[in-house]
């Protein structure tokens, strides 16, 4: 799940979930998961499976190169 | 692969590995304590704490150890050194210098902002004497308010580690900080009229071990034993520093970096730095709001993603086009449920990335007094305001054979739409450096398209502050709807 710094104030939000329930998908917003589905679904961030991603992070060398 | 040891253990380095004896002794798990030692900064060799006892091992197995005690810092190992740091030469050493660091350090600890994150406490625990033998009075130096719009300076509490000195010459570039005065009397100081003020000065306040420098945003606001850290990535700029966020009882209280060489390295600027305080807003959005007749009403959160969801589905069911903006700021998860939620309900939605800001051109530091880049360059603040554009593009270009840009987004909009009425230079001057997703709310998850009497209406996703966001229309993730 998310390891938030600190809570919304009362009544808001967190952006992830509310864009998990407009989604229609059910239960929590859970990133591991989706990032594990995004890994699998785009070859550019398969980087995201890496555990490195939650310490120093991964750098993605393909998606460098994409420009507007 | 060359071999070092260290208190009788054998630690393996990489060939190519230039390390000093702090650093290998670490790689064997001990620590050879060090004051004016720092990875990112140049040797002196000045505090004297990290002396040790070397030696070299010969071809027939014996060691032939050098008669002094060296700076672990300043001495490089190389295959067959022996290093020997739990000695009871090496511990009388670390005891008598730390005697003599504090001979002058006033005992202040109960009201000092570095009490529970402080080498000296730590080190005198670890390896101090326990007592002083010193009965003159202590050498008082003045505190220095004047050092800097976001630091001060408790002179009396420096113990000459000279790191802050060696920062502003050797990363900032911008050398404000120098020592005046000779023996005892040395003290940090600047040259009169110019102070540290300049975009990573923030820096010298983590890199001092003792509470010497201390930040004036986080003096006196809360013990550090209280705090709990969080890892997280600085949303200034596209550098994307590695930072940890300070928080008690969900109040931010300071960001500091956290070292990562793919990243930023040990630093942050100070735009990072301080640049949280929207976190806290008074103006931040707490619930949805739904405007109607120019009206704006609060709606419960499962009222309105329940209607968003329903007029988008019947608005892909009949002859409406759809498109999604991802906002920059959005992290990838984000991206990806908004790309694929709206995918999902019409396969030939339109996706494309929001307006960049991008302010000014990269900063790179060091540089000298004329401003010019000093090689090689050691920090970079980035032009580019947003910490994911590459991430969102990543994700877009997952679903679009092509790229779109925002601009041509607009071009695809009906002459008569509100949200073509929105120049993207107004978008970047509205307020997106104090507006950004993290933790944020939905503002406006509106039925507008209901209500909306043009052709065209934009459902905003992400806006955490109500004014000036929401009036001046500079919208971070929008869902629009239009006839085709």
């Amino acid at each position: 799940l998310i390891r938030r710094a600190v809570r919304g104030p009362d009544g808001s939000r967190p952006d992830s979930r509310i864009l998990w329930e407009l989604s229609g998908r059910s239960g929590l917003f859970q990133s591991e998961a989706l990032r594990a589905e995004i890994a699998a679904a785009v070859p550019a961030l398969a980087g995201l499976a890496d555990p490195a991603l939650k310490t120093t992070g991964v750098l993605l060398e393909t998606v460098q190169q994409a420009t507007v | 692969m060359a071999t070092v040891t260290i208190n009788g253990k054998d630690v393996e380095i990489g060939s190519n590995e230039r390390l000093n004896c702090i650093q290998a002794a670490s790689k064997a798990g001990v620590e050879i304590p060090a004051y004016c030692w720092h990875p990112a900064l140049s040797v002196v060799a000045s505090c004297r704490m990290c002396l040790v006892e070397v030696g070299d091992k010969k071809p027939d197995g014996t060691v032939a150890m050098q008669p002094k005690l060296v700076p672990g810092c300043q001495t490089p190992v190389k295959d067959g050194t022996v290093i020997i740091a739990d000695s009871q030469k090496v511990k009388d050493a670390r005891k008598a210098t730390l005697e003599y660091l504090l001979l002058n350090h006033p005992l202040d600890c109960p009201t000092c902002d570095q009490a529970g994150e402080c080498y000296l406490q730590d080190y005198s625990f670890n390896y101090g004497r326990g007592y002083s033998r010193l009965n003159e009075p202590k050498n008082i130096k003045p505190d220095k308010d004047y050092i800097g719009d976001q630091i001060t300076l408790f002179t009396d509490r420096c113990i000459m580690c000279t790191r802050c000195v060696r920062f502003t010459r050797e990363v900032s570039g911008s050398a404000e900080l120098q020592v005046v005065s000779r023996g005892s009397h040395e003290e940090i100081d600047i040259f009169p009229g110019h102070p540290v003020n300049n975009p990573l000065a923030g820096n010298v306040v983590d890199l001092c071990p003792v509470g010497a420098l201390c930040s004036k945003d986080f003096l006196y606001q809360q013990r550090v034993w209280w705090l709990k850290s969080t890892n997280s990535v600085c949303q200034g700029c596209s550098t994307g520093c590695s930072v940890t966020v300070d928080q008690n009882e969900d109040k931010v209280y300071r960001l500091k970096p956290r070292v990562n060489e793919l990243a930023q390295g040990h630093f942050m600027c100070d735009e990072g730095r301080f640049g949280w305080k929207y976190t806290h807003s008074e103006e931040r959005l707490t619930v949805p709001q739904i405007r109607s007749n120019g009206h704006s009403t609060s709606q419960a959160w499962e009222d309105v993603l329940a209607s968003v969801r329903s007029s988008l589905q019947k608005a892909a069911a009949g002859r409406q086009r759809l498109a999604a903006v991802l906002s920059p700021w959005m992290t990838v998860e984000e991206a990806w449920l908004l790309s694929t939620c709206i995918r999902s309900l019409s396969p030939q939605a339109v996706l494309a990335v929001g307006p960049v800001r991008v302010s000014g051109v990269d900063e790179h530091f060091p540089k000298d007094l004329r401003g010019n880049v000093i090689e090689p360059v050691k920090f970079t603040i980035r032009a580019e305001k947003c910490p994911n554009r590459t991430g969102v593009q990543a994700v877009v270009a997952h679903f679009m054979d092509e790229l779109m840009p925002f601009e041509e987004l607009l071009r695809l909009l009906p002459a008569d739409s509100s949200l073509r009425s929105i120049s993207p230079a107004v978008i970047r001057r509205a307020g997106f450096r104090k507006c950004r997703p993290r933790h944020s709310v939905t503002s406006k998850p509106s039925s507008c398209r209901i209500s909306c009497r043009r052709r065209c209406c934009s459902t905003p996703l992400t806006s955490c502050h109500q004014a000036p966001l929401s009036n001046a229309k500079a919208l971070l993730s929008i869902i629009v709807v239009w006839h085709s």
